[in-house]
């Protein structure tokens, strides 16, 4: 095993990942998404990045969209245009988008599916192999059984002139201005756009599996031949001979920015061809799959496997140190020297010195007390080295012990807690319960005079301040400042007994310090402290280190990995009242390159700089080293999109642009993807949401892309998503949405309702007066009525008392024309015999008796008079 | 055999005149008179085989029965078809003359005293019975 040089491989973070790949020492993490977090199948039979910036994969289960964390499945269970799931090539139109064959459909890509073609006129015991445009946008489609089409106004016309041979299949499709290259299974073509003449180019069994270009060069992948060039005058030359591209499938070969070309082979590995020279780079994750498909970015490889899905190949953000004897140590105290020499203590196997190429190795072997390390400390001449047993002195130039400080011979203590050099070249150590030692000219220890509380403590931490005091932090008791040997002050901490324990300590620029607690960070400023927990954004209430890199981060370690907060977010924190503010912060662990998440604590010291700025870190399993530099903070990747509407079971395209969405009424919940293109750090972004009509406050997704909306009142909203990445914040997108209200609840049918109501309430009004006017009505008729019948009455009796005075007056004149007339007719005719008594001989009567009878008649006639006159004085009543 | 007149009037004087009236200005021969009616419809029935013979002047106003009610009787019991009936009444009311009307066999209505113009038509109506 060959050490490499430690310096470089730590300068060396920022270089190209192919580079990194290269040199096989696995600086890159490789992660994998397959049928157990999204991909719906797990053979990969095309990957293109589409213009929008996703990476599409073709997939026997449907078309799938991988944004860099989420992979979008399109099937015809979403997409109901899709005439099959299956697809197995993809064709890339450059800017516009992708066209995705299946066994008898065509489907375009953009950042949905678009568009599908149905191909079962053309795929008749055929397949499509080759899609490409022509110059006018005319599609072309060649078949297995070497047909080639053109798709012009929706309907299929077979090319002109194009007369395959029997048996020879179309592999490949190029468009050059007005020429088309035709590469088929034997021989290469190129036809004129123009005549729709064609002509052969190379030899006629050139298998032509692929045509691609780099800087306007034509280049052909030929299985069995190699990759060869095309010039201007239509002349083959080959570059790489086949024999050298072993075991490489053509199809994928493709071509990076760099102008490098790329391919995979079926055994697993990457291929780059670099001027002229191919290198092989063996993935081990996937040795012996076969790569069916790339698509290689900068510092990025997306690799389409056969069988184990999607493998996203990057490079390291986090260093593991490759070191045959310590990558699976249990790593405690880092200590690097000013000339760059790194002292390596470990749990339990000693102590190692990485000098340039050399590692030297202390243990009880060699002399040491005890391997179990725990604090290293010294200069480029003299390194003293704490253990549980002891301190030893060792002479940097010789690697040999030059003393050893042990009970037995007067040392004060067993357990070396920590060992500090200060600025002034004098050596500081502190012993478990023992308190803080410093050694004299000559070497002896001698103890610094603290408060005898503070006396038997273990100090396990130490800072040298700007002004040149010495914090020393310790297990339960706090912190204490020390000034030229000389007891300062005491400071306690408000932290229950538990948590109070101080890993690290770091003076910020303000002179203001952090403590790293077991209950959090502290920043203690004008003797108050401020509390920073897992509550308000820590990876981890334990913070075992706290270090500043050169591009204004500040890097924590715990059990948990590494977080970096910006220096400007705890600016923040700093003049924030608000209890729950929240850090905004980086973290890394596993899936960023750390050998182990898990990072040592009660060492000294527990993260260490070198001199590029680099921190290393010791874990429980080996070492992990942070470049600050070297991690990517391109946010031109950043690439934010609406996506898709979901109305109950259906979904809709949010389409590119379209910053209005609308919501039938009848909708009782819908939901709103988005997706946010991000390939560098998919872990390191939060998204955050408003409604900015229903609240100002901005609600935490955590890495959620879908908002689910359930009975959102009709009227407008405006739908922000705010997206923060390694703790800034990166940007706002905004999307209206209306919701469209049921009819009953249209601003028409509530005037109609209005109006009716105004009716009914008219109409309510006019019935309520009617009845009012009705019952008064009512009354008055009853009272005339009454008064009708009264009068009626009145009339009647009335009518009755004139019936009864006409029967009076009858009976009178009855009586006048009978009773009267009775005398007075007798009378007269008394009279009448009296006048005439001479002529009547036969009376019997006397004048006398005449007269008698006569005044006798009128007697009774004035009698009859009289009683007639009585019966009308009975009238007048 | 003559017509012969039939007098019938409660009042015996007003009878005497009536008689002494018809004798001597009508020149009638066969005169009756009766005071009762029921004395009147009596003989009437008795002689009924000369009922066409006769010419019955009836008073209206009468105790015990009245002319209407006498009229009823003789209606009742006998062909009144061959009936002659002139009610003689003091009564000048409208309400008995039309009454009058509705007995067929009632040829006139006379208002007592009996006048001149009376005498002639009765005298008419006997010689027109007596030359049958």
């Amino acid at each position: 095993m060959v050490f490499q040089s430690l310096d470089s491989l730590a300068d060396e973070g920022s270089e190209q990942l192919k580079d990194n790949l290269k040199k096989d020492s696995q600086e890159y993490v490789i992660r994998f998404w397959n049928n157990t977090n999204g991909l719906p199948h797990n053979t990969v039979y095309a990957l293109e990045k589409g213009p929008l910036g996703f990476i599409w994969m073709a997939t026997e289960e449907g078309l799938t969209r991988f944004d860099g964390s989420d992979i979008e499945v399109f099937n015809k269970d979403n997409v109901p245009e899709l005439i099959e799931n299956s697809f197995y090539g993809f064709f890339l139109v450059e800017g516009k988008g992708i066209w995705a064959a299946g066994d008898y459909s065509l489907a375009f890509i953009y950042k949905n599916i678009v568009k599908v073609v149905d191909c079962h006129e053309i795929t008749t015991d055929s397949w499509i192999t080759a899609v490409t445009e022509d110059h006018q946008g005319n599609l072309w489609v060649g078949t297995k059984n070497g047909q080639l089409f053109q798709l012009i106004d929706d309907k299929f016309a077979q090319v002109p002139n194009w007369l395959p041979k029997e048996d020879v299949s179309i592999q490949s499709l190029y468009n050059s201005g007005n020429q088309m290259f035709i590469g088929t299974d034997e021989g290469l073509y190129s036809m004129n756009l123009d005549s729709f003449e064609y002509n052969r180019i190379g030899p006629k069994d050139l298998n032509t599996r692929i045509i691609f270009t780099v800087k306007d060069q034509v280049y052909i992948g030929a299985p069995k031949t190699g990759v060869l060039s095309l010039d201007k005058s239509e002349n083959l030359t080959t570059i790489i001979p086949d024999k050298d591209l072993a075991f490489l499938d053509y199809r994928n070969l493709r071509v990076d920015d760099k102008g490098n070309i790329w391919g995979g082979t079926e055994k697993g590995e990457l291929l780059i061809i670099e001027d002229g020279k191919v290198s092989k780079i063996p993935l081990l994750e996937i040795s012996d799959i076969s790569i069916r498909k790339l698509w290689v970015d900068e510092d990025m490889i997306f690799i389409g496997t056969q069988g184990k899905g999607l493998a996203v190949v990057r490079k390291s953000t986090i260093q593991k140190l490759d070191h045959a004897l310590l990558s699976k140590q249990n790593i405690r105290p880092i200590f690097i020297s000013p000339n760059g020499t790194k002292w390596i203590g470990t749990k339990s196997n000693g102590l190692f010195k990485l000098d340039g190429e050399k590692t030297i190795s202390f243990t009880t072997k060699t002399g040491l007390q005890s391997d179990a390390i725990v604090t290293i400390g010294g200069d480029d001449e003299k390194i003293y080295v704490g253990t549980r047993n002891g301190m030893h002195l060792i002479n940097a130039k010789n690697n040999k012990i030059e003393r050893n400080y042990y009970a037995e011979n007067g040392f004060p203590g067993e357990h070396v807690n920590t060992i500090f050099q200060a600025s002034d070249g004098k050596v500081w150590f502190s012993i478990a319960n023992k308190g803080i030692y410093y050694l004299d000219d000559k070497g002896e220890a001698v103890k610094v005079n603290l408060p005898e509380k503070l006396q038997a403590v273990s100090y396990i931490t130490v800072q040298e301040t700007k002004s040149g005091e010495l914090l020393y932090g310790s297990i339960s008791k706090g912190l204490v400042r020390i000034k030229g040997g000389v007891f300062q002050e005491h400071i306690d901490l408000p932290l229950t007994p538990g948590e109070n324990i101080i890993y690290s300590i770091f003076e910020d620029h303000d002179g203001s310090l952090w403590l790293g607690t077991q209950g959090g960070l502290l920043w203690y400023n004008n003797k108050s402290f401020k509390h920073l927990t897992k509550n308000n954004g820590l990876n981890a209430n334990g913070i075992y280190s706290i270090m500043e890199d050169h591009h204004g981060k500040i890097w924590l370690s715990s059990n948990f990995g590494l977080q970096r907060i910006a220096k400007e977010e705890l600016t923040k924190f700093k003049s924030s009242d608000d209890q729950f503010f929240y850090v905004t912060s980086n973290f890394y662990g596993h899936e960023n390159g750390m050998s182990n998440e898990e990072t040592n604590s009660l060492i000294y010291p527990s993260a260490t700089m070198d001199k590029n700025g680099t921190i290393w870190y010791p874990t429980i399993e080996g070492i992990s080293i942070a470049d600050p530099g070297s991690i990517q903070e391109d946010r031109s990747q950043l690439k934010f999109h609406w996506d898709i509407l979901r109305l109950g079971n259906s979904f809709k395209n949010i389409l590119p642009g379209q910053d209005v969405i609308e919501v039938p009424a009848d909708i009782d919940y819908f939901g709103i993807t988005f997706s946010n293109i991000n390939y560098h750090n998919p872990e390191q972004v939060a998204f955050y949401y408003r409604v900015k009509n229903l609240s100002e406050d901005w609600i935490y997704l955590s890495d959620r892309k879908e908002l689910i909306f359930n009975s959102l009142k009709p009227g407008n909203y405006s739908l922000e998503i705010k997206t923060i990445e390694l703790g800034n914040i990166e940007s706002v997108h905004s999307l209206n949405i209306k919701v469209l209200p049921l009819f009953y609840e249209t601003y028409t049918f509530k005037l109609i309702l209005v109006v009716i109501g105004l009716l009914l309430a008219m109409f309510l009004v006019q019935y309520y007066l009617k009845v009012r006017i009705g019952k008064d009505l009512e009354r008055m008729v009853e009272q005339r009525t009454h008064d009708l019948n009264d009068t009626n009455q009145k009339l009647e009796s009335a009518m009755l008392e004139i019936a009864a005075q006409n029967e009076t007056l009858k009976n009178i004149t009855w009586q006048q024309s009978h009773t009267v007339r009775g005398p007075l007719s007798k009378a007269m005719a008394i009279v009448q015999m009296l006048m005439n008594y001479s002529k009547y001989h036969e009376l019997q009567m006397s004048k006398e008796k005449l007269f008698l009878e006569l005044e006798k008649t009128l007697e009774e006639l004035d009698k009859m008079i009289r009683e007639i006159n009585k019966k009308f004085e009975g009238l007048r009543k | 055999m003559a017509a012969k007149v039939l007098i019938i009037d409660d009042d015996p004087v007003v009878l005497l005149l009536h008689k002494v009236i018809l004798k001597e200005d009508c020149g009638a021969d066969m005169i009756a008179c009766f005071s009762e009616p029921v004395k009147a419809l009596e003989h009437i029935i008795t002689h009924q085989e000369e009922i066409d013979k006769f010419v019955i002047l009836l008073d209206i106003n009468m105790p015990v029965m009245s002319g209407w009610e006498l009229m009823d009787a003789l209606y009742k019991e006998l062909d009144h078809s061959q009936l002659h009936v002139i009610i003689v009444s003091s009564s000048v009311s409208i309400e008995d003359k039309e009454k009058a009307k509705t007995y067929p066999s009632i040829m006139d209505y006379w208002e007592k005293p009996i006048s001149k113009n009376n005498c002639i038509s009765l005298k008419q109506i006997l010689e027109s019975l007596n030359a049958c």
